[in-house]
């Protein structure tokens, strides 16, 4: 599979997917730079508010601020503008204090307003998408959410593709008995729907774990519910390659098994292993996504997109009125659809011949 | 040799080019064909992958595609395809001008059987025809190309034949209509030494029972040569040489010709001390046309404007045509 | 087949028994609250009670006894337990939940079927052309767009609207009013079973698209065309017949991609089928419903496998005869 910068260019699709997909992944390894606040930071007086970034005004003139909020109905959050109180947002404020990968220490974020400085005591918080029931910054929490649904699927697609590799590379390459039994694994595991399986391993789990474990244990389930299907794919490839010549010239020289496997018949497969990656990782974190939205996943206060959605989008009420609580979804939406593209172009790269506009011999004229 | 009695030919294409476009690359296969077949002759088309006989054929069957642009005229008895709309060249092909193919286990349905697959083309012409009817017509096609035990295998599926066996049952198909024009794309590149021999007899003598114009073509000379009565060579989408079949081979005007029939592999040279003559090089890329002779870089007698000017078709007299700015001059 | 049940049988109780201690204890407390001859003044439970609990429910057995018993139990004495929240039998939760569910599955399938069939024999005719490529867009798009978000979509508009009603069980009653309820029960699930359509058909357009562009590639049509066949009937009766083999292939886990989307459909919806009761029952850690589901849907899957092995055969004489 020969693929160049030129070729990606040419296809705005594959080119937007990319860039969003390095935006998001980017935006999550510095996501104690970007977030303006602590996933966890309670603003008890501004809960369930509306976005509240705006342009203008004739106080401060052109440039981001934020106007001032006050609460008019405590039972159904409605709030109303104060007129003329405005605070500026800035560029690389000042604000919580959240250590950069755990240990760097950090308190300065890519933008913020004066909140809780001393010297402006009616300066406001900025929420560029606005808070959720208990006053948490929604674009806090989508960004450093990112880390652990965006994580969950690379991790969970690796790990299934080892297995799958090993798996179906010892039963394609040794075949016989070990094939037989590999294969019929495969197909029991493929025989229940993806999700009952999912929920039925999750409920042989208890219910008390924390974030840790809980991350160690959604990926491991998807992983076993995933990895037979490449498996098999997998092993039908490894069958037909070890019949070819370089196989039988490793095999003379002594070459151990695994090695033969890893370090030549593997190589063979990259384009089609790459592909898998790229179309599975969705997979992986909508699982994580949908396992985390009933309650089965990663539960509050650890955030991830789907407990954001758990917690704030279930109830059709409450959705109808705050909308801005849906924001996982859409930033879940963006990278599905670009992994997804960005598949859809690799496949064409890989295979010409798959090309769904493919020539169709027709009388002319 | 030819049975040519008719003034308008059976088929004629002048000048055809054919341009193929995929996205912006544009290849012309076809750079400007002109010949007859005159009624009841047998044309054979010779030529490597790439040098344009199959578009050639494709284009006078009127089966190119969306993405084919052609230019220049076809003939069919005397009636230009370009105004022809759709259904009327739709109906043409079967009664007028017929097509086999390379790979006959590919070329039917696996689905239907043989029964279902001639009514279908009997009535794709003459929509009446009955079942009882169709029976009768396909057994005594069947037995025209010397199938056994037609009315029984009738009911078979394609899988169940062989790749010889398929190719008659599609030269039968093809007859089905009584066509005037046999254009063979290659019917048996595909096919075991033995089995050839005997299509290729099969072909020459369906041809002269009917009074069929055949169109014969092949990237191996022997073969067209077994077939034919007059010979075209193809090269990079151009005619190299033209000629009746048995002065074309003893007295070749072409280099290229010559070293095609210098390289066919002669009964007992298995066993002989004589080396494999070939042709050094390789053909052509549609893509990047040379600017003169297509056989320049491979030819043994290449010099001065053979690489900058493309050489015109001359007639010579004998019936012959040849493209080169040095032809071998024969005795 | 029923060797493949009863080896996953197998499977589902091993798996159990692999799972960690506490959650057969979690399990066993329950039980022994429920039951009048443990309880005692104070709630609390020793170890030994424990242990004559598990005794007691056959649970302190190696895992392979455990599956005979409950073999037995299930085929001989027809019982398949009871469910520990509700104390309902196993058997009504289930059957009534899985007629529920099939019957979504079942019209979902046929939509699915109908639609995909016929765009994807239009489009193919149409390949190459804007429309085409447009329509091969839209269905990557929504073949890409997660199953989850549309339902919620379709939801918030359900609400916003009030076109449609939120929960997807009909509000007539079966007895009264069959017309009634037919309808209420149509009008209920159409937004659900929109987003399934919406959702399923991405992926199924793409695949009959992509197999009848393949089957307009093969040699034997031109052929046809040679022969002077009309370009519809290679489109219908050739080209898209050949399609069915790959279709029915490519697809066999069609239903399970069905139900496995249904669980969720069911769970955004209320709607009272098999998924839910799935769900439900991992909630309350409800052992016997949750094993009793993963058998059904299982059984029910393996006659979907067996099903559409049947409907090659038919439409695949190859299948049918095999080389001659």
């Amino acid at each position: 599979m020969k693929t160049s910068w030129k070729q990606l260019v040419r296809r705005p699709i594959a080119l937007g997917s990319v860039v969003v997909l390095v935006v998001l992944y980017l935006a999550m390894t510095f996501c104690e730079f970007l977030a303006p606040y602590d996933p966890n930071h309670l603003f008890q007086d501004y809960s369930e508010l509306p976005p509240n970034l705006s342009w203008y005004s004739s106080e401060l003139g052109f440039g981001p601020q934020v106007q001032s909020m006050s609460l008019l109905n405590e039972v159904t959050r409605q709030y109303a503008r104060v007129k003329g109180e405005y605070t500026q947002v800035r560029l690389l404020a000042t604000g919580d204090k959240t250590p950069m990968w755990g240990f760097l220490p950090l308190s300065v974020h890519l933008f913020g307003t004066d909140f809780g400085h001393d010297s402006s005591p009616k300066a406001q918080p900025v929420f560029l998408l606005g808070t959720d029931s208990l006053g948490r910054d929604i674009l806090s929490r989508v960004l450093y959410g990112s880390r652990i649904s965006l994580t969950i699927g690379f991790v969970g697609v690796f790990l299934s593709l080892f297995l799958a590799l090993l798996f179906g590379g010892l039963a394609g390459y040794f075949g016989g008995v070990w094939d037989w039994i590999i294969m019929r694994l495969c197909e029991f595991i493929i025989l229940i729907p993806g999700l009952y399986l999912i929920l039925f391993l999750r409920s042989l789990l208890s219910d008390h774990m924390d974030s840790g474990q809980s991350y160690m244990l959604i990926t491991v389930i998807l992983s076993f519910v995933g990895w037979p299907s490449t498996a098999r794919m997998i092993r039908g490839m490894v069958h037909a390659y070890k019949r070819q010549d370089f196989v039988a010239n490793a095999r003379l020289e002594s070459m151990p098994t695994l090695a033969i496997l890893f370090r030549h018949i593997v190589p063979q497969m990259s384009s089609i292993l790459i592909l898998s990656v790229t179309l599975g990782v969705p997979g992986f974190i909508l699982g994580e996504t949908v396992l985390s939205y009933l309650g089965l996943g990663i539960v509050d206060p650890a955030v991830s997109w789907g407990s954001m959605i758990n917690r704030d989008a279930t109830s059709v009420s409450s959705m109808v009125h705050f909308p801005w609580l849906f924001a996982p979804g859409f930033f879940l939406l963006a990278v599905t659809l670009a992994f997804n593209f960005l598949g859809e172009w690799l496949r064409d790269m890989a295979d010409p011949n798959w090309k769904p506009a493919a020539r169709r011999p027709r009388v002319k004229r | 040799m030819s049975n040519a009695s008719s003034v308008v030919p059976a088929l004629e294409v002048k000048d055809l080019r054919v341009t193929f476009s995929a996205g912006e690359t544009a290849i012309q296969a076809v750079r400007g064909i002109s010949f007859s077949v005159f009624r009841g002759e047998a044309v054979g088309i010779v030529g490597e992958s790439g040098s344009g006989k199959s578009v050639t054929a494709w284009a006078a069957a009127g089966l190119l595609g969306n993405d084919a642009t052609l230019e220049g005229t076809v003939l069919v008895d005397g009636v230009d395809l370009a105004g022809l709309d759709a259904e009327a060249r739709r109906s043409l092909r079967g009664p007028k001008v017929a097509m086999i193919f390379q790979e006959p286990s590919r070329s039917f349905d696996p689905i239907m059987t043989l029964e279902k697959t001639f009514l279908e083309t009997f009535r794709a012409h003459k929509p009446q025809t009955t079942k009882e009817e169709a029976r009768r017509r396909a057994v005594s096609l069947l037995e025209e190309v010397h199938i056994a035990d037609a009315e029984a295998r009738l009911g078979s599926f394609p899988h169940q034949f062989s790749g010889g066996m398929l190719q008659r049952v599609m030269i039968a198909l093809s007859l089905a209509n009584d066509p005037e024009i046999l254009l063979c794309d290659e019917p048996t590149t595909a096919l075991d030494v033995t089995i050839q021999a005997q299509i290729l007899g099969l072909l020459r003598e369906l041809q002269l029972r009917r009074g069929l114009s055949l169109v014969f073509i092949s990237h191996d000379l022997e073969t067209v040569a077994e077939v034919s009565d007059r010979i075209l060579v193809f090269y990079g989408g151009l005619i190299m040489e033209e000629g009746p079949k048995s002065s074309l081979l003893s007295d070749p005007r072409h280099p290229y010709t010559k070293a095609l029939w210098d390289s066919r592999v002669k009964r007992g040279s298995h066993y002989s001390a004589d080396a494999l003559v070939l042709i050094g090089g390789q053909p052509p890329d549609p893509q990047i046309p040379e600017p003169g002779c297509p056989f320049a870089p491979r030819c043994s007698r290449v010099a001065g404007q053979c690489r900058t000017t493309l050489p015109g078709l001359t007639v010579v007299p004998g019936g012959r045509k040849r493209r080169c700015w040095f032809p071998l001059e024969g005795p | 087949m029923t060797v493949m049940l009863f080896v996953l049988g197998l499977g589902v109780f091993g798996l159990m028994a692999l799972a960690p201690g506490d959650i057969v204890d979690n399990y066993v407390r329950s039980q022994m609250l429920t039951m009048t001859d443990f309880r005692s003044n104070d709630n609390a439970l020793d170890s030994s009670q424990i242990r004559e609990a598990k005794h007691r429910l056959g649970l302190d057995l190696p895992f392979y006894e455990q599956y005979f018993r409950w073999l037995h139990r299930v085929f001989l004495d027809h019982d398949l337990g009871r469910s520990l929240i509700s104390k309902a039998p196993v058997l009504f939760l289930v059957a009534t939940r899985m007629i529920n569910s099939i019957t979504l599955n079942l019209i979902s399938l046929v939509f699915l079927t109908l639609a995909s069939f016929s765009l994807g024999i239009w489009l193919s005719s149409k390949a190459g052309t804007k429309l085409d490529l447009a329509a091969a867009f839209i269905s990557l798009f929504f073949n890409a767009f997660p199953g989850i978000l549309l339902l919620l979509l379709l939801q918030m508009f359900a609400s916003v609207t009030g076109l449609f009603p939120v929960t997807a069980y009909p509000t007539e009653n079966f007895d009264g009013n069959a017309i009634g309820f037919g309808f209420s029960y149509l009008y209920h699930i159409f937004l659900p079973l929109l987003g399934a359509f919406i959702g399923g058909l991405g992926g199924s357009l793409r695949l009959i698209r992509a197999t009848m562009l393949d089957q307009l590639g093969q040699p034997y049509v031109t052929a046809l065309r040679s022969r002077g066949i009309e370009e519809g009937r290679i489109l219908f009766h050739h080209a898209f017949r050949n399609t069915m083999n790959p279709f029915i292939t490519g697809s066999s886990n069609l239903l399970a991609d069905l139900f496995g989307g249904s669980l969720i459909l069911e769970i955004v919806f209320s709607y009272p089928g098999i998924g839910r009761l799935m769900y439900e029952a991992v909630l309350q850690k409800d052992i016997n419903l949750v094993m009793t589901n993963i058998m059904f849907v299982s059984a029910l899957l393996l006659i979907g496998m067996v099903l559409s092995d049947l409907a090659l055969a038919l439409v695949d004489p190859r299948v049918r005869y095999g080389k001659a």
